[in-house]
C-alpha cells in the first residue's frame, strides 16, 4: 500500500456547481452549465490552469487565476467529467445535469456533499515525476496476463520471459533483486534471484499498480535500485450491501481461461468492521507459435485472499491473508542435458516434432515449477492529535518453490527452496511545520531464514543451490517535504544494517562451515520540482541506493538446469552502490501532452553473471562456466511519451523507451539489456453506439545491437562446446513489429451494476518473432496470434 | 443463503491452504560412477569414470581405455551412485525404464571399432546395457559414452532408437587406445 497515511498525500478539493435552466417541453435542454472552483486542500491555495473537460459534449476549459472554471451550453444528461492538473493524478467524475438541480443556486462548499460530487485528487507522491500508475480500468483490459506482462504497458518497463507463462519485470534495464515489490504494504520476499522466478503475486487482486522508475531506497530499504512496484487492492470501506466483482477471461492461444471473484461488505452487527473475500483460478494448456505448438507449456493457478478492517474512532486495524499457488510447465524442448544438447537445439530451425505436438493438452508434465506464497499482514493505524499518525505493520511470508525435473521412473529430481520472512515497519507522520513542511520517520526490521537441508545451523547436504541462512536487516529513515505553490522539494536519508549468517557443508566434508556477512549503508534522496505557467513541469531527482550481495551471488555452485550453465558464486563480492539522477520534463496542454524522463545511473560494484570461457566437466558432459562478478556500470536512458487527445474521444499516443547500459571497466555494453522499443496506440471512444471503444496498438522492438564482444574473464584454459557470441549462445534476434486490436462495450444499469466486455486480438498478423529477453529464444519462436475475451461484472 | 455460501467459501479456502512440502520429498539423484566392462574370453578389462563429489569441485577421474586390436569384446555398462553407502545401483533403474533410455557408444573414428546392441526394450528398440564392441586396427582416439533419457511427452513415447530425442543424462569422453 502506498502509505495512504503519509501526510504529504495532499488532497485536492473540487467544488462543483451544477445548474441548468428549466427545460421547455420535451426538447433536449442544452443550456446547462457546470461551474466550480479547484482548491488544494492542504495549502488552501487555488489551483490555476487545471483542465476540466466533458468529453462527450466536446467541452473543455482551464481554471482561471482564481481557480474557477465554467463550462456552458451543456445538454442535459449524465456525463463523465475529467480533471487534469500537472502534479496531480488525473481524476474522473460523473456529473448528472438534470433540471432538479436548479434549486442548488446558492450551493456553497459545505453543501457539496448533498450531490455527492465532492471528489479528491491525490497529489503525485513522487515529486520528480518518475512514477506511473495503472488504475483498475486499465487493469481490467489486461486481466489474465501475468504481472510482468501487465507492467509492460508502462514506458521504460520490459519483461524477461521464460516461455510465455513466466515473466519478470525489468525497469530501466534492471531486474530481480534490483527491483522491490511492495504487495499490499509489505515488502514482497519471494525468490527474485533467478531469471525464471516470476513474482509470486496474483494480479487479479490488484486494483492499482504504481511503478516508481528509479531508486527509492530511502523509503523502502536495500535493493530498491532499479525501481519499486507497489501493488494495492482497494481500501476496505463501509458498505450497506454485499458488493461483488467478477472478472473472467478466455484466451484462444493455449485455451487459457480464468475467473476471479471479489465479495465485500460490512458487518451490520459490529459497527466499523468491513471484510473482503477474494479467489481466482487460472488454467492454460499448450501454447502455440505461428508455426507450431509447444509441448508442456500449460500452467495452473489458484489464489485467494481474506481481508478485514476494523475502525473505531481514530484507530484502524487491518488484517490480511493471501495465498498464491501456481504450477507451470516448462517447455520440453528447452529441457537441456548439457551443452551439446543445447548446441543442437540452437542449431535447429524449429524444435523437434516430439516437442511440437499437433494435439492440444492441458496436462503439465515434468519438468515443471510448483510455487506457493503465503502472506499474513496485521496493520494498525492510529490517528494522533494534530493530524499526526502512527502506523505499525507486521508481515509474515512463506515462500515455497520446487523445480521438478524429469527423471527415471516416477522419481523426481527437485530443487526445493523455502524462505520464511517476518517484517515489521513503524511509521510516524509528524504534523506539518509552518504549514509547508511535512514528513515522516520510520523504522524497518526484517528477519528471514532459509532451510534447504537439515535445520538452520545444521545443514545435512552439500549439493544445494542455496545454503541455509538467516538474514536480519534493520533500518531507519526520515523524509521531509516542502511545498510552496508551484514549488516542491523533498529530502530524505536512511541507515541500514544487514547481518547474513550462512551455514553450509563444503564438498565431501562433515564439518559445518559458517560464514558471516555484515553490511551497512547510508542512503540519501533529494528531489525538486517546479511548475511553470501551469503548463510545464520540471523535476529533478537524486537518489542513492544499495544492494548487499545476495546469497545466490555469493554461494552458487552447480549446474543451472534449463540454461545449461555451470554457475559459480563469489563470497568476496562487495556491496553494490548506485547513484541515480533523473530529470522529468512535462508539458500539458488542452489536447496535447508530452513527457520526457531522462536518467543517468551509475552503479559501483554492479554484480552480474558472465561466461568465464572455461567449461566444467560433469557426468552429463561439459558445461560453460558462468561466474558472478562485479564492474562499474552506467545506465543512461530516456522514456518519452507523446499523447494527442481530443476530448478523450480520439487519442493517439506514443511511448518510446531508449536505454544504453555499459560496463565501464571493460568499456563495452552490458549483456541482457532490453532493446529499444516504441509503442503506439490509437484509441477511439464511441458515444452512443453498439461499441464503446476501439483500440489499435503497434509495438516495435528494435534489435539489441549493443551486446558485449570482449571476454570478461582472463585465464581461459578449456574449450567450450559452444562458440559464445559476445558472451551469449546466439546472436540477438532481429527487430519485430506486433499489432494488437481490441474492441469493448460497457453496460451500465440503473442499480449501479456494470458489465464490461472486451474482445482483443494480440499479434493480429501472426508474426513469427523471438525476443532478446526471452530465455527460450534459443529454442523456439514466441507465441502467435491470440484472441481473448474478458468480462468484468460489478454488482 | 448468501451468508452460508460465504461460509462455505471460507471453508473450502481454509482447507486448500496446506503447505506443499509433503508432495515433493525426493532428493536429487546422482550418478557418480560409470563402469565399462570389456570381456573377451578370460580377458576381462574394467574402466571407469568417477566424480564422487558430484558436479564441480574436484575434477573427475577418467580411466584410459586400452583394448587389443581385431578383437570382439562383450561390453556391459554399470551406473552407480557411490556418494551413498552402500552405493546405489542405478543400472537397475535404467533397465527398469528401458523404453525411455538409450546408451550410445561412439568412437571418434570408425577405425577404432564398432558397437552393436545385444538387448532390446519392450518396443524392440535397442537399449545398450549389454552389447559387443569390435576393434579393428591399432590407433588412438576417444570413445564417447552417452545415456540418453527419452521420457514420453504428454503420454507419447519419444524413444525411436536414434539419439535425437531427449537429453543427455551421461555424456563422457573416454580416451581410447587400441593396440
Amino acid at each position: 500500500m502506498l502509505q495512504k497515511g503519509i501526510s504529504y498525500t495532499f488532497r485536492l478539493t473540487i467544488s462543483i456547481l451544477i445548474l441548468s435552466n428549466l427545460s421547455f417541453g420535451q426538447t433536449l435542454n442544452c443550456t446547462c452549465f457546470v461551474k466550480g472552483k479547484i482548491i488544494d486542500r492542504q495549502s488552501g491555495e487555488v489551483v490555476v490552469g487545471a483542465l476540466v473537460e466533458i468529453s462527450a459534449q466536446k467541452k473543455a476549459t482551464f481554471t482561471n487565476k482564481n481557480g474557477e472554471y465554467l463550462i456552458e451550453n451543456v445538454c442535459e444528461g449524465k456525463y463523465e467529467m475529467n480533471i487534469r492538473i500537472l502534479g496531480y493524478d488525473s481524476q474522473k467524475l460523473e456529473v448528472n445535469l438534470v433540471h432538479e438541480n436548479t434549486h442548488d443556486f446558492n450551493l456553497n462548499e459545505s453543501q457539496i456533499h448533498l450531490d455527492g460530487v465532492n471528489i479528491s485528487a491525490k497529489r503525485i507522491e513522487n515529486i520528480s515525476g518518475n512514477e506511473k500508475q495503472l488504475d483498475s480500468e486499465q487493469l481490467n483490459k489486461l486481466t489474465g496476463q501475468n504481472l510482468a506482462t501487465i507492467l509492460t504497458s508502462i514506458s521504460g518497463i520490459s519483461i524477461i520471459q521464460t516461455g510465455s507463462s513466466i515473466g519478470k519485470p525489468v525497469i530501466h534495464g534492471m531486474h530481480s533483486n534490483r527491483i522491490l515489490t511492495i504487495n499490499n504494504g509489505i515488502r514482497h520476499e519471494g525468490q527474485q534471484w533467478g531469471n525464471e522466478h516470476a513474482p509470486e503475486i496474483d494480479p487479479f487482486l490488484a486494483k492499482q499498480i504504481t511503478v516508481i522508475k528509479g531508486a527509492k531506497s530511502v523509503r523502502y530499504g536495500p535493493e530498491a535500485i532499479g525501481g519499486v512496484i507497489v501493488i494495492e487492492p482497494n481500501e476496505l470501506k463501509h458498505l450497506d450491501k454485499i458488493q461483488t466483482e467478477i472478472n473472467q477471461f478466455f484466451m484462444s492461444n493455449g485455451l487459457q481461461n480464468g475467473i476471479s471473484g471479489i465479495v465485500e461488505s460490512s458487518f451490520h452487527k459490529i459497527r466499523g468492521l468491513d471484510w473482503r473475500v477474494q479467489a481466482s483460478t487460472k488454467k492454460g494448456g499448450n501454447t502455440s507459435t505461428p508455426a507450431y505448438n509447444l509441448a508442456n507449456t500449460g500452467s495452473q493457478e489458484f489464489n485467494f485472499s481474506l481481508g478485514a478492517k476494523y475502525s473505531k474512532k481514530k484507530t484502524d486495524l487491518n488484517l490480511f491473508f493471501s495465498q498464491f499457488n501456481s504450477k507451470i510447465g516448462i517447455f520440453s524442448g528447452a529441457h537441456i542435458g548439457n551443452t551439446t544438447d543445447l548446441a543442437l537445439a540452437i542449431g535447429r530451425e524449429k524444435p523437434l516434432d516430439v516437442y511440437t505436438p499437433e494435439s492440444f493438452s492441458y496436462k503439465i508434465n515434468k519438468p515443471y515449477q510448483d510455487i506457493q506464497h503465503s502472506l499474513f499482514k496485521l496493520k494498525l493505524n492510529q490517528l494522533l492529535s494534530n493530524n499526526q499518525n502512527l502506523q505499525v505493520t507486521f508481515g509474515q511470508q512463506y515462500n515455497f518453490r520446487a523445480e521438478v525435473d524429469a527423471l527415471r521412473g516416477d522419481r523426481n529430481t527437485a530443487q526445493v527452496f523455502k524462505i520464511n520472512t517476518n517484517t515489521l515497519e513503524v511509521l510516524f507522520n509528524h504534523k506539518p511545520f509552518i504549514k509547508r513542511i511535512s514528513g515522516n520517520l520510520g523504522l524497518n526490521g526484517l528477519y528471514q531464514y532459509n532451510i534447504s537441508t537439515g535445520s538452520i545451523n545444521v545443514p545435512q547436504k552439500s549439493n544445494v543451490l542455496i545454503p541455509n541462512y538467516t538474514n536480519v536487516t534493520v533500518g531507519a529513515f526520515w523524509i521531509e517535504r516542502y511545498v510552496k505553490g508551484d514549488f516542491e522539494m523533498e529530502a530524505g536519508m536512511r541507515y541500514d544494517r544487514r547481518f547474513l549468517d550462512v551455514y553450509y557443508l563444503k564438498r565431501l566434508q562433515n564439518e559445518i562451515s559458517n560464514e558471516f556477512f555484515g553490511n551497512q549503508n547510508l542512503t540519501n534522496t533529494f528531489s525538486i520540482s517546479r511548475i511553470f505557467k501551469n503548463r510545464i513541469k520540471l523535476g529533478y531527482n537524486f537518489a542513492t541506493a544499495w544492494k548487499p550481495p545476495v546469497v545466490n551471488e555469493l554461494f552458487s555452485d552447480g549446474v543451472h538446469h534449463g540454461s545449461a550453465t555451470y554457475e559459480v558464486g563469489d563470497v568476496n563480492l562487495k556491496t553494490e552502490k548506485a547513484i541515480e539522477n533523473s530529470i522529468v520534463l512535462n508539458f500539458s496542454d488542452k489536447f496535447y501532452q508530452f513527457e520526457v524522463l531522462g536518467y543517468f545511473n551509475y552503479l559501483r560494484n554492479y554484480v552480474f553473471l558472465a561466461p568465464t570461457g572455461n567449461s566444467v566437466l560433469t557426468i552429463r558432459g561439459a558445461f560453460p562456466e558462468f561466474k558472478y562478478t562485479q564492474t562499474n556500470a552506467r545506465f543512461v536512458g530516456f522514456d518519452i511519451s507523446n499523447t494527442i487527445s481530443k476530448f478523450q474521444k480520439f487519442t493517439i499516443s506514443n511511448q518510446l523507451s531508449l536505454l544504453w547500459a555499459d560496463d565501464l571497466t571493460r568499456n563495452q555494453p552490458l549483456i541482457f539489456i532490453p532493446a529499444n522499443k516504441s509503442e503506439t496506440a490509437i484509441n477511439y471512444k464511441f458515444n452512443k453506439s453498439w461499441l464503446s471503444e476501439m483500440a489499435l496498438n503497434h509495438q516495435f522492438v528494435a534489435k539489441q545491437n549493443r551486446t558485449p564482444q570482449n571476454q570478461i574473464f582472463d585465464n581461459i584454459s578449456g574449450e567450450t562446446a559452444l562458440k559464445l557470441i559476445g558472451g551469449d549462445y546466439m546472436a540477438a534476434p532481429a527487430a519485430y513489429n506486433l499489432f494488437d486490436l481490441s474492441v469493448s462495450k460497457n453496460y451500465k444499469f440503473k442499480n449501479l451494476s456494470t458489465v464490461n466486455i472486451i474482445l482483443e486480438c494480440k499479434n493480429v498478423l501472426n508474426t513469427q518473432y523471438r525476443d532478446y529477453l526471452n530465455r527460450f529464444r534459443y529454442f523456439t519462436d514466441d507465441i502467435g496470434r491470440n484472441f481473448s475475451l474478458r468480462t468484468n461484472i460489478n454488482f | 443463503m448468501k451468508k452460508s455460501s460465504i461460509l462455505l467459501l471460507c471453508f473450502v479456502l481454509g482447507f486448500s491452504a496446506c503447505k506443499k512440502e509433503d508432495e515433493i520429498g525426493e532428493e536429487n539423484e546422482l550418478i557418480t560412477t560409470i563402469k565399462l566392462n570389456f570381456k573377451n574370453g578370460t580377458d576381462i578389462k574394467s574402466f571407469s569414470y568417477k566424480d564422487l563429489d558430484g558436479d564441480g569441485g574436484i575434477t573427475p577421474v577418467i580411466d584410459k581405455i586400452s583394448l587389443a586390436a581385431n578383437t570382439t569384446y562383450d561390453l556391459s555398462i554399470e551406473f552407480l551412485d557411490e556418494s551413498k553407502s552402500p552405493a546405489v545401483n542405478i543400472t537397475q533403474e535404467v533397465s527398469g525404464e528401458s523404453d525411455e533410455h538409450l546408451v550410445l557408444f561412439t568412437p571418434s573414428t570408425i577405425a577404432l571399432g564398432t558397437y552393436s546392441y545385444a538387448d532390446k526394450d519392450v518396443n524392440l528398440l535397442p537399449i545398450g546395457l549389454i552389447g559387443k564392441y569390435s576393434t579393428q586396427s591399432a590407433g588412438m582416439g576417444m570413445l564417447k559414452v552417452q545415456l540418453r533419457h527419452q521420457p514420453p511427452i504428454n503420454g507419447k513415447n519419444t524413444k525411436d532408437g536414434t539419439s535425437i530425442p531427449g537429453s543427455d543424462d551421461i555424456n563422457i569422453d573416454f580416451a581410447l587406445e587400441v593396440k
